[in-house]
């Protein structure tokens, strides 16, 4: 299920400037497509609008339909969305936390597809001794985690993952990278990430779409965004571009901000 | 090492992960049966006019073979008031349960938001024009669910927590100071009434106003309780629950007229009862967490045996009369609810 953007462009309530003015992107089927940029520029605000959470002006097209005139529900069946900001710190259990995942299928009386399922998901992201450990009594990436779990539980054709490593130490920011790079080429899934670190985008995404001042600057391959110029452009960062012998990706050594920023405290 | 390898099937892992909770189910629905039964036994009379427990029993379970006064005691005056404080707690207990989960805010019942204040007034308009006890219930009823559509209309536009638990403590005030306007300028006869009305008593109770109060709770609970997964997906925060799927706004406005029509039938019949739409969701919490396909029934059962051993100890206080028993609920019941709050505290969160 591929997505289609087309002259993207939304304003916050009451704000004067549009955070969105004019984007437009695709997201093919079997990629991952990565939204990289400032703090602030809009990437999350971008997933929402994309996904009719925020009401946006422009085209937002499913397979080429627009979404609008999808059946009611049709887009949500499908999409995986997992969100940056925590929830609540629920003592619901991670197993019943992940089984939340299914909620479209679940009954009262729980399947055992369903239960299979979520048990599966557990074991890959190594969650399994936890499974009847209250939500709130996890560490915050190990919460993190839980989340992944619940996100691709439910088998999405869709993935949008907003910020999905962050809290994750090193090891847990590869895993479920990796995860999601598997997941997304043995199911064919269009795939949509919003991650700030920019070696582990460059090196996990097919695509980049670069955003700045609510318009796309940049978008192709990671070779073509991530260079020394556009980062210098989009961050302010003099930063050091190579391309890593063992990935081929680039990798992005930060030197200094442009603005230089005279620290004195009263 | 997982689940799998110890050679255990997923459906056997997640059965052994509930088997407590449904044990407390089943614990809960037993603690009710003897608590409504001993209700029956217990004597409102002064010693003199008693049934032993033997006639109460032989007319419970024969009622053809009693006699005419042992059969009007038992059969229409002790038998439709014990029932209905099961079905009037289960009642609080259940929309208290849902209100907490809708506003994520623990201390939203029936009561607090004002529920009870405005069936009060319902009522004392009603005895003031000198209406009969029908149109009490029905006024009762009628600004019940007013209440209960004001709080919603209010919080409307921005269905959140905050607003909402707000809108009903406003409403809450502005019920209780019509209500002091209306018994400022009543008759003392009047204002007896009202106050009367406003305890909460279970005294009142007919086979018909149980079989109404039965009848709006049979059809509701089962409607809330199909929802159970969405209502868990709340318990992570609205916008959790609406990325997983949930229309939230939808949920809870229908989660809003089921609760209203629960609560209002059941103050409109009883008056105000406090505390145990409070209790029963907190109790419930600490017994069986948060999954709300135990939440609700444990809440709603945990809530019927309150009222009905309230209703017990309500007869037994001062021999020969009845004590309100929303007096009994709240005296008896916040030292209780004061000491499971602050032993969970110490254990740690909730």
């Amino acid at each position: 299920m591929s997505l289609q953007v087309r002259n993207l462009r939304y304003t916050y309530p009451k704000a004067k400037e549009p955070v969105l003015k004019d984007i437009s992107f695709d997201v093919p089927d079997g990629c991952i497509t990565s939204i990289i940029g400032a703090n602030g520029v809009g990437k999350s605000t971008l997933l929402k609008s994309m996904l009719g959470i925020f009401k946006s002006d422009g085209e937002v097209r499913v397979n080429d339909i627009p979404r609008d005139k999808l059946p009611h529900g049709e887009l949500h069946r499908h999409v995986g969305y997992m969100t940056q900001e925590n929830a609540l710190l629920t003592s619901l259990s991670v197993l019943n936390v992940v089984l939340l995942g299914r909620l479209g299928t679940l009954n009262i009386k729980v399947q055992d597809e369903d239960i299979e399922k979520a048990l599966s998901m557990i074991d890959l992201l190594h969650l399994t001794p936890y499974i009847e450990r209250p939500f709130y009594a996890l560490s915050g990436g190990q919460r993190r985690m839980v989340d992944v779990a619940q996100t691709l539980v439910r088998d999405p054709k869709v993935l949008v993952m907003d910020e999905p490593t962050a809290n994750l130490d090193l090891v847990n920011e590869l895993q479920v990278l990796e995860l999601v790079k598997a997941y997304t080429k043995q199911k064919n899934t269009a795939t949509l990430l919003t991650l700030h670190d920019l070696n582990l985008a460059a090196r996990y995404s097919d695509q980049l779409v670069l955003l700045k001042g609510g318009y796309v600057f940049r978008k192709g391959s990671p070779a073509d965004v991530i260079t020394e110029e556009t980062i210098m452009e989009a961050y302010g960062v003099q930063v050091h571009v190579h391309i890593s012998s063992r990935t081929g990706t680039p990798m992005v050594l930060p030197l200094e901000a442009v603005t230089k920023t005279e620290y004195k405290f009263m | 090492m997982s689940y799998k390898e110890q050679n255990d099937s997923s459906r056997a892992v997640y059965a052994r992960l509930n088997q407590k909770k449904y044990w407390i189910i089943i614990g809960l629905g037993i603690v009710c049966v003897v608590s409504c039964i001993l209700d029956i036994l217990t004597a409102a009379a002064s010693p003199a006019y008693r049934l032993s427990t033997q006639e109460v029993l032989r007319c419970l379970f024969n009622p053809g073979q009693a006699s005419a006064g042992t059969y009007v005691i038992v059969i229409k005056m002790r038998l439709p008031i014990s029932i209905m404080a099961l079905i009037v707690g289960f009642a609080l207990g259940m929309s208290g349960a849902v209100m907490q989960t809708i506003l994520h805010n623990p201390l939203a019942s029936p009561y607090t938001l004002g529920v009870g204040t405005a069936a009060g007034f319902g009522a004392s308009i009603a005895i003031i024009l000198g209406l009969g006890s029908i149109a009490t219930s029905a006024l009762a009823f009628a600004f019940a669910m007013l209440i209960c559509m004001m709080i919603y209309m209010l919080g409307r536009n921005n269905i959140n927590s905050g607003s909402l638990v707000l809108s009903g403590i406003a409403c809450l005030f502005l019920f209780q100071a019509l209500q002091a306007l209306l018994q400022y300028g009543a008759s003392e006869d009047q204002n007896q009434s009202i106050v009367f009305w406003s305890f909460g008593s279970l005294q009142r109770t007919t086979w018909m106003k149980l079989l109404i109060t039965a009848v709006v709770v049979l059809i509701s609970s089962p409607l809330i309780f199909t929802d159970s997964w969405k209502y868990t997906a709340l318990t992570m925060g609205d916008e959790k629950a609406a990325s997983l799927g949930v229309n939230v706004s939808g949920l809870k406005i229908k989660a809003f007229f089921l609760i209203s029509l629960m609560a209002a039938v059941s103050v409109c019949f009883t008056g105000s009862i406090g505390f145990v739409g409070l209790a029963g969701p907190h109790i419930s919490r600490m017994l069986v967490g948060e999954d709300q396909r135990f939440y609700f029934p444990v809440s709603a059962l945990c809530g019927a045996a309150l009222l009905s051993m309230a209703s017990i100890i309500s007869k037994i206080i001062q021999p020969g009369s009845v004590f309100p028993v929303g007096i009994v609920t709240s005296i008896i019941g916040v030292p209780f609810f004061f000491s499971l709050v602050f032993r969970s505290n110490r254990n740690g969160r909730r």
